[in-house]
């Protein structure tokens, strides 16, 4: 995905060699033209969309995330298309006053849901752990596709 | 009087109309790591919606990979590493479906 | 020392003492027992290592050892927080000296596998995955191995699939510690009441150097510091339970 947040067709990286990572991959290689190290050429990974749950957010999609930021940021730049959902909606003058905070530039998003809870029953750290009953819930739920629909109705959103 | 910008519209919505914006057979990520931050309500509704031939691509996954695997959503998956670690233990669900041939896996690198 | 000594503190101690003190350290996910391990080699040995956790949190306090990676004590004390995309960057342009692995199964030649068991496209057993350890095992210069078990399953003349090969210097198990010597898996040493012959049983290839092994004994200090750190015993997590 750091290929398609650049714009570029591909990235190439060191590392690889000799595994089956490579092959299975296809990966072709490339040779350095300026030191002739041969590396290979990752192909750009660029989803339709990326769905992100955020800590903070503007009506217009500028957003927040504390903790661990993850991959997000270059989810949002790789991805066609952006959708967000947030524990908590602010006002712009939030964002305004603090434009150093905002981790997605709400022009990269397209939509945006105020979902409190919206990561459970895994964790949104620091507001929230993991909920293990839910883990355990999910878990259950999954072994039969009737569960899971039953599941599915229970825990809504 | 102010001559600034305006905000511009708002890009609220709810739940279930952002689920429809992605159509089947769409390559999507889902932010967070593991456990952490994963857009587990959001997924749920994909699920609810009966999504069909998604293409996940996302380094660590684990509930959105897992439910949407069991849930018959997914094509394929290229991930990195997916477990619920040592508390929960794997991704039972989308191993299920790999080792039964319904779901094609790439190798992220 | 006897084999009463628990096998989770011995395998602690060995992983701690592969750290050099200065080194740039980190573990992956699903790793206690190699987050116990730099958290006794920073407090024995190696006090000025800098550690990068998976939740990447640099030189965090967490007290004692947390149970789950979303566990706010991996970032207590922390004053910085490196996304996934930042700890990449850093190991690939060379500034990461020693990572943690988990493999389901290892080689002679020092190769990892973490993907699948049997055919890639139809797998008998689809692992974890990798998670960037092809391009870790290659751009960090000391890549060691842990497991919780030691089964010729686990240590396979071939592996079924190449995840990532390359920098493996050492393999911690129950039975002891394995170094690569001339790109081979050699035992190097053996936890107290192990028999070399156990070992080699255990093993799915000749793994026996030519001369005797030695046998790795903790000192009390380290065992005396890992209890303060994991209290609670949380290492054990990672190791095989009875079935439910």
């Amino acid at each position: 995905m750091q290929a398609a947040s650049l714009g570029i067709p591909f990235l190439p990286i060191r590392g690889l060699r000799g595994t089956d990572v490579a092959r299975a991959g296809g990966f072709a290689t490339v040779r350095d033209p300026y030191s002739g190290e041969e590396v290979y050429a990752i192909p750009r990974i660029r989803p339709d969309w990326a769905v992100l749950h955020v800590h903070e957010a503007d009506e217009q999609g500028n957003a927040r995330i504390y903790g661990s930021p993850g991959y997000d940021l270059v989810m949002a730049e790789a991805a066609a298309r952006v959708i967000l959902t947030a524990e908590r909606i602010l006002p712009a003058e939030e964002f305004a006053a603090h434009p150093e905070l905002t981790k997605v530039p709400g022009i990269f998003v397209s939509a945006i849901v105020r979902l409190p809870g919206g990561a459970a029953p895994g964790a949104c750290m620091p507001d929230y752990d993991v909920d293990a009953g839910g883990i355990g819930s999910y878990l259950a739920s999954a072994e039969s596709e009737a569960d899971l629909r039953l599941y599915l109705e229970r825990v809504n959103p | 009087m102010s001559h600034g910008r305006a905000d511009g519209p708002s890009k609220l919505t709810s739940l279930a109309d952002a689920c429809r914006l992605i159509p089947d057979a769409a390559s999507v990520t889902f932010g967070g790591v593991l456990l952490n931050r994963a857009p587990a309500a959001f997924v749920r509704e994909l699920a609810r919606q009966r999504r069909r031939g998604l293409r996940l691509v996302k380094p660590s996954p684990a509930y959105d990979l897992d439910l949407l695997s069991a849930a018959g959503c997914l094509a394929e998956a290229a991930i990195g590493i997916t477990t619920f670690e040592a508390r929960f233990g794997q991704s039972r669900q989308f191993r299920r479906q790999v080792e039964r041939g319904t779901l094609k896996v790439r190798e992220h690198s | 020392m006897s084999r009463e000594i628990p096998v989770s503190d011995l395998m602690a101690v060995a992983l701690a003492r592969t750290i050099r003190d200065g080194e740039v350290v980190a573990q992956g996910v699903d790793s206690l027992l190699a987050s116990l391990a730099i958290l006794l080699a920073r407090a024995t040995h190696a006090p000025s290592l800098t550690w990068i956790t998976v939740a990447g949190g640099v030189n965090p306090d967490p007290g004692t050892l947390p149970d789950s990676s979303t566990s706010p004590a991996w970032l207590q004390g922390t004053r910085a927080i490196l996304g996934n995309p930042e700890f990449y960057r850093l190991a690939m342009r060379g500034g990461m000296d020693r990572m943690f692995l988990g493999a389901a199964q290892i080689d002679r030649h020092l190769r990892l596998n973490l993907t699948v068991i049997g055919d890639r496209d139809r797998p008998r057993v689809r692992l974890p995955g990798g998670g960037g350890a092809a391009v870790l095992a290659q751009v960090i210069p000391h890549v060691v191995v842990w497991r919780t078990r030691h089964t010729p399953a686990i240590f396979v003349p071939e592996v079924d699939f190449v995840t990532a090969q390359g920098n493996v210097e050492a393999v911690v198990t129950p039975l002891g510690v394995l170094r690569a010597l001339d790109g081979r898996l050699v035992l190097d040493a053996r936890f107290p009441g192990v028999s070399p012959e156990e070992i080699a049983a255990r093993t799915g290839f000749p793994v026996l150097p030519p001369g005797p092994v030695r046998v790795f004994e903790p000192t009390r200090d380290e065992l005396r510091i890992l209890g303060d750190l994991d209290p609670g015993r949380r290492r054990e997590l990672e190791f095989p339970r009875a079935p439910r």
